[in-house]
């Protein structure tokens, strides 16, 4: 037989039916709904350190917002916890310079090329998950909670070298309006990850301290950073809030570039400022902060020195977010940020085969 | 609070702004970019569901999850490789394996296809006979198949991969993709004798 099997094989493929709109819709939003509240999955270093995002829904940042405080009511696995959310007063553009212009340099860090940054954290954000389905093609119940952790991050200063990072896990807490799900309860202990380098990014995508140092110290010149190079997302506004967040979040901005971005970011449309919100710890700060999915989501600065003290998501729309307004839906805090020659030597990072650069495949045979 | 991947990985250039690996490289920081890679390529995947599967809505069901498990997966996407049919071939691959009913029943829904009606029994060989008139004993032989065997088989055969993107799309060596292939000819070859 000289026939080729794979063309037989070819000439027996059954005809596709299209794929039908409503179908396609359908999946097209159950994408966007995991773009937008990401419950990751995956090696731990690699699970969304956040679950909100930028660039999502463009909810009109509200103005002043009144709220019944309720009660925190107990549930199985965790209480809600709702807050009382403070009333927006936006700063003047000159309070927010003169502040900024004050911004006393406070232990100051001087990290050098070969040593690490080492930032310890209390988090907690929204898992999310059970909007897709199971093997067996039946749909599963959406369910969401607040995964809470303790976190210890090394990176390379100048983003070079290998990173580690320890993540031990707190009990989770009941997403306020939703049941605690067995998956909750999947996560628990300590668990190690080496952070790999795979190669450089893009210039104006670094967030390293080397390249953080070198960032113009200027409001002006900041603000043109947040907006600098295709970052993707509907929205440049977004786009710049994001890098914004991870220029500060479990890293180290120096004084002169942190008092700069505190400026910029405040000018991005769409974000206003509270005189008072709190971190995870019980710090009160500077929320700065823009509404996204129906949560108001702050980055809280020290009033002084303009370091991140942590984040807070509150929510403001009840019928976006599919949670009481005043619910308090993330909030971390950045505990303490030191320099370290290397990261521990923990037989956990030796013995971390998951996180590695992906492989080429397929050379030859 | 965003999406942070504060050891995402780095890519040597910057590929054109229009490729996939781009729009997952964008997708790191702002995840929402994501959907465009759906907009991109979901009828070809839910083309090549379709195909292997017997009913649409489970076809419908694995193409959103494909794009489901591809958007969790993706800051492990290899940034040098431009398109990322393959990937997504080979997620949808795994979870049509994951519906193993509606497979069998779209292989024996093949085999039930009465083949056209053919005068010449006592010229019938193999050589002859069109791929049409053979169906149900292709089918047999591909039911036959391991599902390793039939996913790369198919991949070549239906959605029209090459052999280096077949290779991507399973994450196995192109020579492994070559002995495989030449293993699952054999197979169907006897399987078509045993037939006859």
């Amino acid at each position: 037989m000289n026939n080729d099997e794979i063309e037989m094989m070819a000439g027996i493929r059954p005809d596709a039916p299209p794929y039908g709109q409503e179908a396609k819709n359908a999946a097209r939003r159950r994408l966007a709904a995991a773009t937008t509240a990401t419950a990751g999955r995956g090696p731990l270093w690699r699970r969304p350190y956040a679950v909100a995002l930028a660039g999502a829904l463009a909810v009109a940042a509200t103005v002043a917002v009144t709220v019944t405080v309720r009660a925190p009511e107990p549930q199985i696995g965790g209480a809600e916890v709702v807050v009382a959310m403070p009333k927006i007063a936006p700063m003047s553009a000159t309070e927010v310079l003169g502040r900024a212009a004050r911004a006393a340099a406070r232990s100051d860090l001087e990290p050098r090329d070969d040593q690490f940054v080492k930032v310890e954290s209390q988090t907690m954000y929204g898992a999310f998950g059970g909007m897709g389905t199971d093997a067996d093609g039946n749909t599963q119940t959406e369910w969401r909670y607040l995964y809470r952790t303790k976190r210890a991050i090394w990176q390379s200063a100048n983003g070079e070298k290998d990173g580690a990072l320890r993540i031990e896990h707190l009990e989770p807490r009941a997403y306020p309006g939703w049941p605690v799900p067995p998956e909750a309860h999947r996560d628990s202990g300590t668990e190690w990850s080496r952070l790999p380098i795979c190669g450089k990014a893009p210039d104006h995508l670094r967030t390293d301290y080397a390249s953080l140092k070198k960032l113009p110290a200027d409001a002006e010149g900041m603000r043109a950073h947040l907006y600098t190079g295709e970052r993707g997302g509907n929205s440049k506004d977004g786009a710049a809030w994001t890098a914004a967040g991870d220029m500060l979040r479990e890293n180290y901005l120096p004084p002169a570039q942190r008092a700069a971005l505190f400026q910029a970011v405040g000018t991005i449309p769409g974000v206003d400022v509270v005189r008072d919100a709190e971190d995870a710890a019980g710090r009160r700060g500077i929320g700065v902060g823009r509404v996204s999915a129906g949560v108001r989501e702050d980055l809280i600065f020290d009033p002084d020195t303009y370091e991140l003290l942590g984040e807070r998501g509150v929510v403001v729309d009840e019928k976006t977010a599919k949670s009481p307004v005043g619910s308090l839906v993330a909030s971390t805090a950045q505990l303490s940020v030191t320099v370290a020659d290397s990261p521990p030597d923990a037989p956990e990072l030796a013995a971390d085969t998951a996180s590695t650069c992906p492989e080429p495949v397929g050379k030859t045979g | 609070m965003t999406l942070a991947l504060p050891q995402q990985a780095g890519v040597p250039t910057l590929p054109p702004p229009s490729d996939d690996a781009a729009l997952i490289k964008e997708s790191l920081a702002d995840p929402d970019r994501f959907a465009g890679l759906f907009d991109r390529h979901a009828d070809e995947i839910h083309r090549y569901a379709a195909r292997r599967l017997e009913d649409v809505t489970t076809a419908d069901d694995v193409t959103a999850e494909t794009f489901l498990v591809a958007f969790r997966k993706r800051a492990r996407y290899d940034l040098r490789r431009t398109d990322a049919r393959p990937w997504l071939y080979g997620i949808a691959s795994n979870l049509i394996s994951g519906h193993r009913r509606a497979e069998v029943r779209r292989l024996k829904a093949l085999a039930r296809q009465a083949p056209e009606p053919a005068a010449e029994f006592e010229e019938r060989s193999a050589e002859r006979v069109t791929a049409a008139r053979l169906r149900p004993a292709l089918a047999a032989a591909l039911a036959g198949l391991s599902s390793a065997e039939r996913d790369l088989l198919l991949l070549v055969a239906w959605a029209e991969l090459t052999y280096e993107e077949a290779a991507q799309a399973l994450g196995i060596p192109i020579g492994t993709v070559r002995s495989r292939l030449s293993r699952t000819r054999t197979k169907i070859r006897r399987s078509l004798e045993s037939h006859a």
